[in-house]
């Protein structure tokens, strides 16, 4: 995944920044409750920690993610879950779809 | 013809009896043909009207719906027409019930929905219970009285309040539902939606999995737990519905209908054509952690992620965009960093240079200039430039474009005078194009620079010993050793510094201040009983060596014996004495010591523990780099000595992991190898039963995948082995079968102009000294292949011999056919198979630029 994705800190970010981004990240994702999670934001942070890093990231990335488009809008919501529930007229909606394709 | 065949139908059906028509009818609408249904239904209720009614309502009203499933609509009017002309009032209030349920009227479901649950018996819920209860939720419309329309409007209210965040009143609504009713599985689906907002991923997904199957609840979970798992499950990618419900948690709801029919191109490897449908109507590309910022971003790694032919499309699409110069700054940026990344190390000099030049400019003026960045992207065009040319497919030693590199790399050094990265470069190319002068003096430059940089301490460091800085090297090593202290390499590097400088004071006749170095610097590292550097017999037979040659033979004497006293036998300190006098000596003619005192006794012989530290002393002295390479007077000599210790060594005590240990460090010296079989046979003699030694010893005589015979006797080894639980030797010989299956099964590619051709050479593997396995390096000079292969072609015989005798180290004899056969346009024959190749050692690469002999 895109590092600066998995910190929530923009491009031009200073050192300092990602520092603090790194750490309040790892406080809500210890190795023991997510390694996953853990070792996704480890690695993020081993990519842009430096300014060297960064340049290196910026210029030479390839693989940010490894899947569809689809499957990359899955990746960010699963790794940043959206806190707000859906709009309720959109929910009727979809509830009902949901019905409909079940009875097909 | 048609109408010929009804009729005579129907004067079939008009024969029948009345209970025969009623049958027919019957099954006929049971067989779902409700246009013969109604026609024999038609028939008897001319006959029986009372008798045929119920069933012709029934086949009408079936075509009715089956008409409109069709989109029949006025064939579908005419029917229902009919029917009321024949149906009771009652009876068409139902129909006309099932038609607005089938058009989706969800008041109708509801109303019906909750009819049915208050018809229900008392019993524990059932599936269609659920889907009853589904229907009455889903309908939105506020229940009338009734059992169930307490819990349905509180269900409402609670998903109402859930979706604007009111998480309390959506809890209290919820506790108006019985556990036991048909609608509880709806305050899971609630409360699993109010954990997922929460963040509490664990306690939604646990939620969410309990919903019943078949309940509209786990069909709409399904679009949050793709979201709670680790994984996409799903072949085929979630459904539209999921992608829009994404879309709009996301608060980006606008990008579900783009998204989704990006998805199918995409799918299709139509890279191109789904990147368009998103640049259509939306911000798209762009950068930042929005979700289409992300969507940018995989766009622009999809170039490394996908396969070939679609990549090829890719490509050819942002080529074709380039060329029509109707993009923006960043589509401009990524589009040449697209291309620099995926081909740059096969564009030409000038080619690379404007791309990265291109890249540069566009990237400065969308975000200011970047000298970081710029100094990082140098510093890769750099190393590009310094890569080595190839010839014939191999690896020539010179750069591709030196003068360039150096410009690049001095430029990026320049940029980023903090950045180690583009000193460490072009250092190396320095080092590669024989600038002496100028890469000592960077790499003191860097040293002041990054005082606390390993790699840039080591490097210095060793430069310094080859041009015998000695007391130069030990203070770069010394700073590297504080800078990692955990490295265990570094002591000896500072040992070896030490032992060079102390060297040179011998030489000069500064025996004093040598005697102070070895006292004060050089015996205190002495703490590692196995390194040649820093074991205390190592260090007392160097020296042993020192005094021998520069004060007196005596000394010398002196000093060996205190060596062999600390030593762990005395067989490694007379190896030790004759390496370290080559080493110390080497280019001296007249410092040297007597040839009497370099012998190599015979007793007492050594055990294998130590035959294997002779070996690891032997393969560390004579690394290429360190010591040059020894006189081949020398190699004959220890060789001949080590086979000679063989049987003394096989005698004494020893441990299998002792024997193990030997023949993996002959595995990986060349010059040895024949020891390799001596030690095998010894063995064998030892303990004929023994497994692993009837391996090595089978092993060792060079054996055949083809000869029948011996691969039994593998077989039976292995069987034996399997037997005695020895797992060590299956280990060994499940390698050496798949070795030798490698081998056997090599085939050069075939060689051609056809398109299929060069896409074997497409990625060719950077080093030809180790090819993966059963495959040799692919050359990518073609058109220096075809001239070689038409000198091949018109060669005599005698010289194919010769040029076979002296190919490239590490050129299958297999190749070489291979290449006269084509070259001749004769069918290769099949590949036959060689003996068992020693491993090459990785400390001593082959030259691969040896094809100049031809």
């Amino acid at each position: 995944m895109d590092p600066f994705f998995v910190l929530q800190v923009p491009q031009d970010s200073d050192d300092a920044t990602i520092r603090a981004a790194y750490l309040s990240a790892i406080e809500s994702a210890s190795p023991e409750s997510d390694p996953a999670r853990f070792q996704e934001i480890s690695s993020a942070y081993e990519k842009i920690k430096t300014a060297d890093q960064r340049r290196a990231y910026e210029f030479g990335r390839s693989v940010v993610y490894d899947d569809t488009p689809v499957g990359a809008l899955r990746q960010c919501l699963a790794f940043h879950p959206p806190q707000k529930p859906p709009a309720f007229e959109f929910l009727k909606q979809h509830l009902r779809n949901c019905l409909q394709q079940d009875k097909g | 013809m048609g109408k010929r065949r009804k009729n005579k139908s129907k004067q079939n059906s008009e024969s029948l009896g009345s209970e025969d028509l009623l049958a027919q009818a019957r099954a006929h609408l049971a067989a779902g043909k409700f246009r013969k249904a109604r026609d024999t239904a038609k028939i008897l209720f001319k006959r029986d009207a009372a008798l045929a009614r119920p069933l012709l309502v029934e086949a009408n009203q079936s075509l009715a719906e089956e008409m409109l499933a069709k989109g029949q609509e006025s064939e579908a009017r005419t029917v229902l027409e009919y029917l009321k002309t024949i149906a009771t009032p009652e009876e068409l209030a139902a129909m006309e019930r099932r038609a607005a349920r089938a058009a989706g009227d969800w008041s109708v479901m509801a109303e019906d929905a909750l009819a049915a649950l208050a018809n229900a018996d008392d019993g524990p819920v059932t599936d269609e219970m659920r889907r009853r209860a589904d229907e009455a939720v889903i309908a939105f419309a506020p229940p009338e009285a009734g059992p169930w329309a307490d819990e349905v409007r509180a269900i409402q209210t609670a998903l109402e309040a859930a979706c604007a965040e009111r998480w309390d009143e959506a809890r209290a609504e919820l506790r108006k539902v019985s556990r036991r009713s048909p609608f509880s599985h709806w305050t899971l689906f609630i409360k699993g939606l109010a954990a997922f907002c929460s963040g509490d991923r664990r306690r939604a997904h646990e939620l969410f999995e309990a919903l019943p199957p078949g309940s509209a609840t786990a069909a709409a979970a399904e679009g949050w737990l793709p979201l709670l798992r680790n994984r996409d499950d799903g072949a085929g990618g979630p459904s539209p519905t999921i992608v829009q419900l994404w879309c709009n948690l996301a608060g980006a709801a606008q990008l579900s209908r783009p998204l989704i029919e990006a998805e199918k191109l995409w799918r299709a490897d139509k890279i191109g054509a789904a990147y368009d449908i998103l640049k259509r109507g939306l911000d798209f590309p762009c950068v930042g952690n929005s979700l289409v910022g992300q969507l940018s971003r995989l766009f622009f790694s999809a170039a490394f992620i996908l396969p070939g032919r679609a990549v090829d499309n890719w490509l050819n699409f942002i080529d074709r965009r380039l060329a029509g110069k109707r993009l923006d700054l960043l589509e401009i940026e990524e589009f040449v960093r697209i291309f620099l990344r995926h081909e740059g190390p096969l564009l030409a000099d000038q080619s690379l240079t404007d791309d990265v030049r291109a890249y540069l400019e566009s990237r400065a003026v969308r975000c200011g200039a970047d000298p970081l960045l710029e100094s990082y992207v140098r510093t890769w065009l750099g190393k590009i430039l310094a890569e080595p040319e190839r010839q014939f497919g191999f690896r020539a030693s010179q750069p591709r474009n030196a003068d360039a590199a150096i410009k690049n790399l001095e430029r990026a050094v320049e940029l980023a005078p903090d950045s180690v990265a583009p000193c460490l470069a072009l250092c190396e190319v320095y080092e590669a194009t024989r600038r002496k002068a100028e890469r000592n003096r960077l790499l003191d430059r860097m040293s002041e620079r990054f005082p606390k940089h390993k790699e840039t301490l080591l490097l210095a460091g060793r430069h310094a010993l080859e041009r015998k800085a000695y007391r130069k090297a030990v203070r770069f090593f010394q700073q590297a050793r504080e800078a990692d202290p955990l490295d265990a390499g570094i002591p000896d590097l500072v040992a070896e510094g030490l032992s060079g400088q102390l060297r040179l004071d011998y030489e000069k006749r500064k025996f004093a201040k040598a005697r102070k170095l070895w006292d004060e610097e050089l015996w205190p590292l002495a703490d590692d009983s196995e390194s040649p550097w820093r074991s205390r017999w190592a260090l007392l037979a160097r020296r042993a060596v020192l005094e021998g040659v520069h004060e007196s033979v005596e000394a010398g004497r002196d000093w060996l014996q205190r060596a062999v006293d600390s030593a762990p036998g005395a067989a490694v300190v007379w190896l030790a004495r004759l390496l370290f006098h080559e080493e110390i000596t080497l280019g001296a003619k007249k410092q040297r010591l007597p040839k009497s005192e370099l012998g190599l006794p015979n007793n007492p012989a050594p055990s294998l523990a130590n035959l294997a530290l002779m070996l690891e002393l032997w393969n560390r002295s004579n690394e290429e780099g360190r010591l040059g390479r020894y006189p081949d007077s020398l190699h004959r000599k220890v060789k001949s000595w080590l086979s000679g210790q063989i049987g003394g060594a096989v005698r004494q005590p020893f441990e299998r992991r002792e024997v193990m240990r030997i023949f993996e460090l002959l595995d990986h010296d060349p010059f040895h190898g024949d020891l390799a079989g001596s030690l095998a046979r010894a063995l064998w003699r030892l303990d004929r039963d023994n497994p692993l030694y009837r391996f090595f010893k089978l092993r060792e005589d060079g054996f055949d995948l083809h000869d029948a015979k011996e691969m039994r006797e593998l077989e039976k080894i292995e069987a034996g082995a399997r037997k005695r639980g020895d797992r060590e030797t299956v280990a060994l010989i499940e390698k050496e079968r798949a070795a030798l299956r490698n081998e056997a099964n090599f085939h050069p590619p075939p060689i051609g102009n056809d398109d299929e051709d060069f896409a074997y050479f497409n990625d060719p593997p950077d080093d030809f000294a180790e090819p993966p396995p059963g495959f040799a390096p692919p050359p990518d000079d073609l058109a220096g292949l075809a001239t070689l292969l038409d000198d091949l072609a018109n060669a005599p015989e005698e010289l194919i011999k010769e040029l076979r005798k002296t190919r490239p180290k590490g050129m299958p004899a297999a190749v070489f056919d291979e290449m006269v056969a084509a070259a001749r346009g004769e069918a290769p024959g099949p590949p036959t198979p060689s003996p068992r190749p020693r491993p090459t050692p990785s400390r001593k690469p082959n030259d691969p630029n040896q094809l100049d002999l031809f």
